[in-house]
């Protein structure tokens, strides 16, 4: 073993700059740009120099609706309320729709309403799906700025205040808000997500933002400016009805940001695979969305067709698609040339990946000053090898059922009888 | 004149004949007492006593003292009269003859010039009737005559301005059913053919025998001709418990059986006469009977309590039944109880007895109530959330699923077509284009769509409005005599502990009174301390139902006799009706209380049973 070991040292240290291009190909093709836009953010984040403490004037964007549509919540759907009636802004009204629930929350709800804690609850004795349910609840909204929370996160107290914010500005339509893991210790697939999080959310959206490549508003907790969803008659079929939403908002020409202050915390999976069918279920979603449903996005010949939408696309073709796609071939590759000594380079190139995501979680932490980060710091390494090699098979094969089976029209995330007539 | 007579007698019947004489002319006497009602005489009486005698103006001023008037003493007429111009008395109890002036002539000249804002009451105090009816001035100027040898209750009673006493522990007059014929009053009622009200029983008549909430002038009357024996209550017109306030009012009229003609006292009432018929007037005289003999196991001090609680105890006790609720519409609180009473009187006063061990709670019914005002007379009903207006109807939720549309089902009506207002298609087949999950209340009104309706109240007799998520609540009982209360109701005040009772001097013998008043001056004089034992058996009852009243009454005797001669010379012992008392002199009140086993113990020695004797010791202050 330590003879493979100190041959693949003296080999790597034989080769010039394009040899080991040429060996970690894959690294400097599909990792390496990836973080570059991390550095970037970050280094303009900090040229910015914001004060630590932001004082958000709430400026006049009227009046805020949150709604809340939950299946079966009957225990956490008055926290959630509750919670809210906390918040520094509190919501002018909150509209709460119980889709098709089996458990006590209808009786909740009209204990809620009773208490004067909500303002419209509305149940229904059969399952819509989160799309219908939001639907339902934004056609009795009055105000101006709706928010989408989910029964089980919870808020900070400026939660509210933050994220309808930036809807000061007219020509935004939606703002997503800054998720963090509330469980990052509850094992280490918890942990791992804690980690992916705060690089790909807090710190990737805000990168993203900086750059007008917001995607997706969190299903979690996203406002939305009302007329800007009536104009695109609201939610469509889901899942992935967030991302759904978000895309049809920019291509109609709106604004979509990231509000890394107003701070949302979930729960998250935390066992393998319960992860590995969350995620199936995301990557199908977006497939279908992005691909079926957005094709026109990368048609330059389209009347909707817009740059800004071609760059995301193309960015999530080529890392997130071909990335996952070629990964097999780079190793499979790497062993017919090197043999034994071909296993080696591969772990030498996560090493160095280690390095980078390192950095990136430094920087992730530097960023998101609310996060508790130093505890989850020794899991970095872990996580990088987690995520580059296991999660991109996951995505691989969530691409591969999607495309040649159409998986997604079995995920039970939407009735049935919706999925029978969704046309995407 | 002038000297005390010691009578430890209660009942005017213990008055010498010539007291009996004046009782019409005194009553007709009376208009200045009527302006004063019974019950809400205020203590804290100013009294003025104009009385020659030593021992009888102690007497008095330590009697109405102890009930917390101010009194003045003045030894003779002039002086009365000047007393009378320089201040405003409430009362003055006068001896008809005092030196200088007579009793009479002081009242005619005060009131000759009587321009005083405050209404003075004039008493007589006399042993001389006959001299006071035979004297040359109008003798109406006194408002109330007190005969010699004093009632010390009844003074009490007349210087507070309460109505006479006029319950009569006599049997019943329980005879077979037979119709009288011409005693059928002068007003014609409704109720008149009632065959209840021709039976022989003794009944005092409502409203007839009463004026407002007292008894009437002509009733009282007739109570002091001595002919008055009752056995029921008879109500014959419509009436409502407040109407017959004048029973709690009037002394032990509550243990009496409320037979109601008209039946409109509903619950209140003991019977409902209005349904009899001829043939089961027996009823009436096994209600009468029955009522009697649970009277009879009354004690006197729960018969003539002024306290409203016990005397709901000692009417519950007589009815043979648990106080209980029913529903009564006519009632804010919706509940009626099973006594003459007001339903919060009864409410206010029982949650008491229940503290107090005498009554314990059934529960009967949780009601909602007015938060403005606190009636249960509620109107629920199902009502928009945003409006609160009840115009509401229920509406299909519809399901487009294509599009993801869910609204009411009026936002897809176009004609016969329904619409998607999202996708503009047309929904044709139900269950594979939409479907109905469920419904909604949709609000007439402000067009307002929720879940679930909310129930609200409106209050009927403010119409103020309460939602039911801030629900007033109140918890009605029923009550139930407890063994301690029935202990109480039968053996009197010997069941209660010390904290309950504080020695009223009125109803003390006359010789206690004597005697402590000379102990109190010698007391204040020379600092000399002294004990009162109050004496009490609680084994009574038993000991009389066992055994026999007279085997009790020996055995009280011979615990009298062994405690006397345990006593020193000087230290007297005196007998009472229920209580007896040892008055001991220059002893120091805890030095009693420690000798007080020894002395118990040698007081029972050779008694044949066990009396239940228990102890209060009453000190100086006690008596301030």
């Amino acid at each position: 073993m330590s003879e493979t070991l100190s041959d693949a040292a003296t080999y790597l240290g034989a080769q010039s700059l394009m040899g080991l291009i040429g060996l970690f190909w894959f690294t400097v093709i599909f990792e390496v740009p990836r973080y570059t836009l991390s550095f970037l953010s970050v280094v303009v984040y900090r040229l910015r120099a914001r004060p630590v403490i932001r004082r958000r004037k709430v400026e006049t964007v009227g009046k805020v609706t949150v709604v809340v549509a939950g299946y079966n919540e009957e225990d956490s759907v008055r926290k959630c309320v509750l919670s809210l009636r906390e918040q520094s802004l509190p919501p002018d009204e909150i509209i709460v729709v119980s889709d098709g629930s089996t458990d006590n929350m209808p009786r909740v709800l009209t204990e809620l309403l009773s208490e004067g804690l909500i303002d419209r609850a509305h149940a229904t004795d059969l399952r819509a799906g989160k799309s219908a349910a939001v639907n339902l609840a934004e056609r009795w909204a009055t105000g101006d700025i709706i928010v989408n929370v989910d029964c089980d996160c919870s808020y900070d107290r400026h939660a509210l205040r933050n994220i309808v914010a930036p809807l000061a500005d007219p020509e935004v339509a939606a703002v997503s808000g800054n998720i963090l893991v509330r469980n990052p210790h509850a094992g280490l697939i918890a942990t791992f997500q804690a980690i992916e999080y705060l690089i790909s959310i807090s710190l990737g959206k805000q990168a993203a933002d900086l750059i007008d490549q917001v995607v997706c508003v969190s299903g979690a907790f996203g406002a939305f400016r009302r007329t800007a969803m009536a104009s695109v008659n609201g939610l469509d079929v889901g899942g992935g009805e967030d991302l759904d939403l978000s895309l049809k908002l920019r291509k109609a020409g709106w604004k979509v940001r990231f509000e890394d202050t107003a701070i949302c915390y979930t729960d998250t999976p935390d066992t393998l695979r319960a992860l590995t069918n969350q995620r199936f279920r995301w990557e199908r979603d977006a497939v279908r969305s992005r691909y079926r449903k957005h094709l026109d996005m990368l048609n330059p010949f389209s009347e909707r067709f817009r740059f800004a939408e071609m760059v995301h696309e193309i960015d999530f073709i080529v890392f997130q698609i071909i990335g996952a796609a070629i990964l097999p071939v780079y190793i499979v590759w790497l062993v017919l040339t090197y043999g034994e000594l071909g296993l080696v380079f591969m772990l030498a190139a996560q090493l160095g990946l280690v390095v980078f995501d390192m950095t990136v979680f430094a920087l992730a932490a530097l960023a998101t000053p609310k996060a508790s980060t130093l505890s989850l710091i020794f899991y970095v390494p872990g996580y990088s090898l987690f995520n580059g090699i296991y999660m991109r098979f996951v995505r691989l094969f969530a691409y591969a059922q999607e495309w040649i089976f159409n998986a997604s029209a079995d995920d039970n995330y939407v009735p049935e009888k919706v999925r029978l007539v969704r046309k995407w | 004149l002038g000297s005390v007579v010691v009578s430890t007698a209660r009942k005017k019947s213990a008055g010498p004949a010539g007291t009996r004489r004046s009782d019409s002319k005194r009553s007709a006497t009376t208009p200045r007492q009527d302006e004063t009602p019974a019950l809400l005489q205020a203590p804290g009486q100013k009294v003025l006593v104009a009385e020659d005698n030593k021992v009888t103006q102690d007497l008095l001023k330590l009697l109405l003292k102890q009930r917390g008037h101010e009194v003045h003493i003045v030894a003779n007429g002039q002086d009365a009269l000047k007393a009378l111009e320089k201040d405003e008395f409430d009362v003055v109890l006068m001896d008809f003859h005092l030196p200088k002036m007579d009793g009479l002539k002081v009242a005619t000249a005060f009131r000759a010039g009587d321009t005083a804002s405050r209404p003075t009451r004039f008493i007589a105090i006399t042993a001389d009737m006959e001299g006071l009816l035979g004297h040359v001035d109008n003798c109406e100027n006194f408002d109330s005559v007190l005969p010699k040898p004093f009632d010390l209750e009844r003074v009490v009673e007349v210087v507070e301005g309460k109505p006479e006493e006029i319950y009569v522990p006599s049997a019943p007059a329980v005879t077979p059913v037979q119709l009288r014929s011409a005693d059928a009053p002068s007003g014609a009622l409704k109720t008149a053919d009632n065959p209840i009200q021709n039976l022989s029983h003794e009944f005092l008549r409502w409203p007839d025998d009463f004026d407002g909430d007292r008894l009437s002038a002509r009733f009282l009357q007739a109570m002091l001709d001595d002919a008055g024996r009752f056995d029921a209550i008879l109500v014959r017109q419509p009436a409502a418990a407040h109407d017959l306030a004048a029973i709690w009012a009037t002394k032990a009229l509550h243990v009496l059986p409320v037979i109601d003609l008209t039946g409109a006292l509903g619950r209140h009432a003991d019977l409902d006469g209005s349904k009899l018929s001829v043939g089961e007037t027996d009823t009436v005289a096994t209600l009468i009977n029955d009522f009697h003999n649970r009277r009879m196991r009354l004690h006197h001090d729960v018969l003539f309590s002024d306290d409203l609680g016990v005397k709901i105890l000692g009417s519950a006790y007589a009815a043979g039944k648990a106080i209980t609720p029913g529903y009564d519409p006519a009632q804010r609180g919706l509940v009626s109880y099973s006594l003459v009473l007001e339903t919060d009187l009864v409410q206010r006063e029982a949650a008491k007895l229940c503290d107090m061990g005498y009554l314990e709670r059934r529960f009967f019914d949780r009601f909602h109530q007015c938060g403005a005002c606190g009636s249960s007379r509620l109107h629920v009903r199902e009502e928009c959330s945003e409006c609160r207006s009840p115009g509401l109807h229920e509406e299909a939720y519809l399901h487009h699923f294509s599009c993801a549309y869910q609204g009411p089902d009026s936002d897809f009506r176009h004609g016969d077509d329904l619409v998607c207002p999202k996708c503009r298609k047309e929904l044709a087949h139900f269950g594979v284009d939409y479907d109905k999950p469920g419904s909604m209340m949709k609000c007439g009104a402000c067009d307002h769509g929720n879940t679930d309706p909310l129930v609200g109240f409106v209050c009927l007799d403010c119409e103020a409005h309460a939602s039911s998520d801030v629900p007033v609540t109140h918890d009605v009982y029923g009550y139930q005599l407890t063994d301690r209360g029935v202990g109480y109701l039968e053996t009197g005040r010997a069941m209660l502990g010390r904290q309950h009772h504080a020695l009223r001097l009125a109803h003390l013998p006359l010789e206690v009174i004597v005697a402590v008043n000379a102990e109190l001056k010698a007391y204040h004089e020379d600092d000399a301390p002294f004990v009162v034992l109050d004496i009490s058996y609680g084994n009574q009852r038993r000991i009389e139902h066992e055994h026999g009243v007279r085997e009790f009454e020996q055995a009280r005797d011979l615990f009298l006799e062994n405690l006397n001669n345990t006593l020193r010379k000087e230290d007297l012992v005196i007998k009472g009706i229920a209580y007896d008392y040892a008055i001991l002199k220059s002893v120091d009140p805890d030095e009693a209380r420690d000798g007080l086993e020894y002395l118990r113990g040698e007081a029972t020695n050779g008694v044949r049973h066990d009396l239940g004797v228990s102890v209060q010791v009453f000190t100086p202050e006690d008596f301030a």
